[in-house]
């Protein structure tokens, strides 16, 4: 039966909004703590089988325990609504920059849990009891304690990292999950290794989950049957065959195969809560169009929004970061758009939601059609944009950092910016994160904080004119120092989630070929795998640097005057506060901190890159600041650019703000000194664009305008010989607009949703906490990006 | 050689086509009461504050919540030039033609859509040799280039084989208003318009003031002058009043004369457009 015998088109949209309006009417997400409970309740029986079975037993006890549900607009079963929990913090009201803590503790989510009577304390503290005593938790506190002296003000931080990969599900659609069992069973027979054995019988139950799943969805869609009315009984009929079908079976058509990837992604999530942010889909486009066959643009995109609604979960869409990307190349390169990348950008513009976030991808045969069709979405006021990849770059940075060439066209995007490869690449995204502002602060002040006053680093026996003088060399030495460090906080983090794996997921990222778990410590479990290090301050410590070098021309006697000015916050000294920010900064395409900031993301890159992870593995140098420029700005005193003290530090690889004055050319050409090829681990940057620029009559012409003015330039330069830049994501809007928007919500944003982006991920702008709005207006920055 | 640049950037299809880097020259020969910016008039520049200027900076209280008094610099020895960075600058700097020319060459990623080098001001021919000098340049290093000018220089036919797109401004056909108004006669400017347009294509801007030059005569009148050049090879641009650098004036010690009702409607807008179609003027707007 065809899915538009059953619903019309438009029964189908108004389902997909009706079901997007019952999500945000949720105020509690419990499922994930009952998750956590069956696995507490289940343990003293799956306690002596290996962690890999346990976890493979885990994962069944839940699905089949799990309580499920179908609304009556639902056109597919499934949510991911048992995942996540309503605790993100930029999305969270009471989220205040100050609270932010050095420190990750996995038990601290069961306190955000408001007890009722079905959820009493007493209910929630035996969970967290249990949790507390996991080897998984001990291990972790321990790293944290370990190496809290580093972490407490953030000279670097670690985390575990959970979700943030690409799984590869084309082969449970094409072929069916039951095939993918069949020949787990036939690997499991010859399969000498006993541990390998232990792994994918592991898998085998873990795939057999999504089955299961399915099969309850079914019984639930044919209980419903017996009540519903006559149109709701052929729909139910249709969902109940579905998903006796699907995904056990092999996928035939675009309803079959969206029913049956989001029942694989509702495994995959569930095997990980609570919060495994930044699971990505990849090119969606590309897994759904062999699924399309003769459904048209227009039918395809009703579906589509119903896949889209799936990514929202809860009041404020939890589930965060989940990218999907649309477009790009081939190995050959051949462009990839197809009538389904035009379908989902139909579906995204007509629902405009929080999540998921659109990534699209370009190169320079990208067809006009797509930038004109693009056009909507950057002039339409509060609708969310695309952020976009440039894979002329991105080909050449993964080829340099070791992708083979087959697989370049399978770069996706692991959150908001991390290039990864669809179901072949374990990055470990968020592993590491490096704060170069509060290292220069070590290096300037001898190793003690201007924030606390405690000594928290190394100092170094020379005076104030010494470490002035030779600031840069010291700097370098320090960040090598810290490094060494971050790196061994990073890579313990990575063993205590080593005691959690996940063979579901496994099974969908190559560890069906390896018969490792993905997140094995000593054996790797993909094709590819990394760490991650985020690192912050690039601007400010270029600039800083330079302004070092100015204040010692003018002042070359008198190092204590900076130094006191700093750990003073300029209070007192406000000449020097001027003279500081007056210095050369880089992104107004002025030589000396150009270079200079060319140079530290060469050597800083080049130390990152050099340090091995877990498995012997180099970690990924990733030049991102998702918000936590704000949050270790915080923690990182007074700086010689001129910068205040618990000021937030630039983001991404961009200039502070109100730093580059010179506009957008002068902005780019600063930019594109930076050593793109270098960065294998991403990197962000944002430009905040004024419409007005854009003057054409139509959004498909100023969507064309947009690719003139904006993107040629910047990622497609035809007079730069090294590799152009790959990443940007934009808001087009002023600060007086979004000052009206908050003023007036009701006249500005009359449906409640006014999307921005906020680094690579979208957000309703009325849902920010207070200090992530004023950091979104503030980065504007519109002098930087004047056309 | 050396030029003083008190403004540079980039602007897309203001002043010439596509995506251009502007640079603006200090100094000018006129006195253009309406001008957005006062401070490129001073052959030798203005004193100018930095944006958060701490005002304590200036021991002699000239700066006043960021803003710059300067009629309060005079008689000072304004030592605050001398100290970098100290919030207080000159508005120019002055480079070598040379370096100029380097950084075009180094933007020429950004010259997109036909784009190029656009100079000026203040008034960019008053240091014609210099600006030759780098126009010359930039063609070598195949460049487009542009130049907004007042059209006063005698010479400036001399550098016109080195200039892509030529625009004009011009005030008032009227000698006697022009010469009141701006300071200077308008007769060379005349001959220019005139001259030039025989042998090349010019765009010619005409700024419409309110009480000066936006009336039904004043139409009838510019037309009348304009009709003596070559109409095949001129466009013809209407720029609207506007105050966008009325606090500068303040800080340039200078006093701003406009009184802030010469803004000129619609109507005014499309009266121009209508005469100036009537007689066969092509009339564009960028």
């Amino acid at each position: 039966m065809n899915v538009y015998e059953v619903y019309t088109q438009k029964a189908i949209d108004d389902k997909a909004s009706l079901l997007f309006k019952e999500e945000r009417s949720l105020k509690r997400l419990d499922g994930w703590f009952l998750a956590r409970e069956i696995v507490c309740d289940t343990h003293e029986e799956l306690k002596d089988l290996p962690k890999e079975l346990r976890a493979a037993y885990e994962i069944k006890n839940i699905i089949t325990n799990i309580p499920l549900g179908i609304s009556e607009n639902n056109i597919f079963a499934g949510t991911q609504r048992d995942a996540f929990a309503r605790s993100y913090a930029l999305i969270n009201p009471s989220f205040r920059v100050e609270t932010f803590s050095g420190y990750c503790d996995p038990t601290a989510i069961y306190d955000d849990i408001e007890p009722n009577e079905e959820f009493t304390r007493e209910r929630i503290a035996k969970v967290k009891e249990f949790t507390k005593n996991t080897e998984f938790v001990k291990k972790l506190t321990k790293v944290y304690d370990d190496y809290e002296q580093y972490t407490k003000e953030v000279i670097f931080f670690v985390e575990q990292v959970t979700g943030h990969v690409i799984p590869d599900f084309r082969p449970a659609l094409k072929y069916g999950v039951k095939a993918i069992i069949e020949n787990t069973e036939q690997r499991i027979k010859n399969e000498e290794n006993e541990q390998k054995r232990n792994n994918l019988a592991a898998m085998k139950i873990a795939l057999e989950c999504v089955v299961q799943l399915a099969n309850r969805y079914a019984d639930i869609a044919a209980s419903q049957y017996k009540e519903a009315c006559a149109e709701r009984k052929k729909q139910l009929a249709l969902l109940e065959s579905t998903l006796r079908k699907v995904p056990a079976l092999p996928s035939e058509n675009l309803y079959e195969a969206i029913q049956a990837y989001l029942l694989l992604w509702q495994v995959m999530c569930l095997e990980q809560a609570p919060n495994p942010f930044a699971f990505s889909v990849g090119n969606a486009d590309r897994i759904f169009e062999p699924y399309r066959k003769n459904l048209t643009r227009e039918q395809a995109a009703s579906l589509f929004r119903h896949f889209l609604v799936f990514y929202n979960v809860g009041d404020r869409s939890w589930a965060i970061s989940q990218n999907v990307l649309l477009g790009g190349k081939s190995n050959s390169g051949v462009d990839l758009t197809n009538v389904c990348t035009y379908a989902l950008l139909d579906a995204y513009y007509a629902m405009n939601f929080p999540q998921p976030i659109l990534s699209v991808k370009l190169h320079k045969n990208t067809p006009q059609k797509l930038y004109e069709e693009m056009g909507r979405f950057f002039f339409t006021p509060g609708c969310l944009t695309p952020s976009f990849f440039n894979d002329d770059s991105v080909f050449q940075v993964l080829k340099k950092a070791g992708i083979e060439e087959a697989d370049l066209e399978d770069y996706s995007v692991a959150g908001c910016q991390e290039p990864l490869i669809m179901g072949k690449d374990n990055g470990n995204t968020t592993n590491s994160w490096l704060n170069l502002g509060k290292i220069l602060e070590m290096t300037i002040n001898n190793g003690r904080s201007l924030i606390s006053g405690e000594q928290l680093g190394r100092k170094r026996n020379v005076d104030n004119l010494n470490i002035l003088g030779n600031i840069k060399e010291y700097f370098y030495d320090d960040a090598k120092y810290y490094i060494k460090h971050m790196a061994d906080a990073a890579n313990g983090a990575s063993v205590a989630l080593s005691e959690l794996p996940v063979p579901f997921l496994s099974s969908f990222m190559g560890g069906l070929e390896t018969g490792y778990d993905m997140r094995d410590v000593k054996n790797q479990g993909t094709r590819y795998n990394a760490s991650g290090c985020l690192i912050h301050g690039l601007s400010v410590v270029a600039d800083s640097i330079i302004a070092i070098e100015e204040y010692l021309k003018v002042y070359p006697d008198n190092p204590d005057r900076l130094i006191n000015a700093l750990r003073n916050n300029f209070e007192g000294d406000s000449d020097i506060k001027a003279f500081l920010k007056n210095a050369p900064k880089y992104g107004n395409n002025i030589p000396a901190p150009d270079a200079l900031a060319k140079e530290i993301s060469e050597k800083i890159s080049d130390y990152v890159k050099s340090t091995r992870n877990y498995l012997g593995n180099g970690f990924r140098a990733d030049w991102s600041t998702p918000t936590t420029h704000l949050l270790y700005g915080y923690w990182v005193g007074a700086t010689p650019d001129g910068r205040a003290a618990r000021q937030m530090l630039n983001y991404g690889i961009d200039p502070l703000h109100g730093d580059a004055t010179m506009g957008l050319g002068f902005r780019i050409l600063s930019c594109m000194n930076l050593p793109f090829a270098e960065m294998d681990g991403g990197y962000a940057s944002h430009f905040g664009i004024d419409p007005k620029y854009f003057t054409a009559p139509s959004y498909e012409e100023k969507g064309i305008q947009f690719k003139e003015r904006v993107i040629e330039p910047l990622f497609f330069n035809k007079s730069i010989n090294t590799v152009c830049p790959y990443y940007l994501y934009v808001n087009v809007t002023t600060a007086d607009t979004l000052r009206k928007v908050l003023a007036e919500p009701e006249k500005y944003a009359p449906s409640g949703v006014y999307i921005m982006r906020i680094h690579g991920t979208f957000v309703n702008f009325l849902d920010l906490s207070p200090a992530i709005q004023k950091d979104i207006i503030t980065r504007l920055d519109p002098k930087s990006t004047s056309l | 050689m050396l030029i003083k640049v008190f403004q540079k950037g980039f602007n897309f299809s203001q002043d010439g086509p596509g995506n251009r880097l502007v640079y603006h020259l200090q100094g000018c020969n006129m006195n253009c009461p309406w001008c957005s910016n006062p401070e490129g008039i001073e052959k030798d520049g203005s004193i100018m504050v930095t944006e958060g200027v701490d005002d304590a900076v200036c021991p002699n209280g000239a700066i006043s919540s960021g803003m710059l008094d300067s009629k309060l610099c005079r008689g000072c020895p304004k030592m605050c030039l001398q100290t970098l960075h100290m919030g207080i600058k000159l508005s120019c700097d002055t480079y070598h033609t040379d370096e100029i020319v380097s950084e075009a060459v180094r933007s020429k990623s950004m010259f997109f859509s036909g784009g190029g080098v656009t100079f000026t001001g203040g008034e960019p021919t008053l240091n014609l040799p210099a600006l030759t000098d780098m126009l010359k340049k930039l063609k070598q290093e195949d460049i487009n280039t542009a130049i907004e000018t007042n059209g006063s220089h005698p010479d400036l036919a001399s550098a016109t084989e080195y200039i892509d797109h030529l625009i004009i401004d011009f005030k008032h056909y009227d000698d006697d208003r022009h010469r009141k108004t701006v300071g200077i006669s308008n007769a060379i400017i005349k001959k220019n318009l005139k001259r030039l347009s025989l042998i090349r294509k010019i765009n010619i801007r005409i700024p419409l003031i309110k009480g000066f030059n936006a009336e039904e005569e004043n139409a009838v009148g510019f037309v009348n002058t304009l009709s003596e050049c070559n109409k095949q090879n001129i466009t013809v641009e209407f720029l609207s009043f506007h105050e966008f650098g009325k606090s500068k004036w303040q800080q340039c010690g200078m006093e701003y004369k406009m009184k802030g009702d010469e803004y000129i409607s619609d109507d005014t807008l499309e009266m121009f457009t209508r005469i100036f179609k009537d007689n066969g003027f092509d009339i564009i707007r960028t």
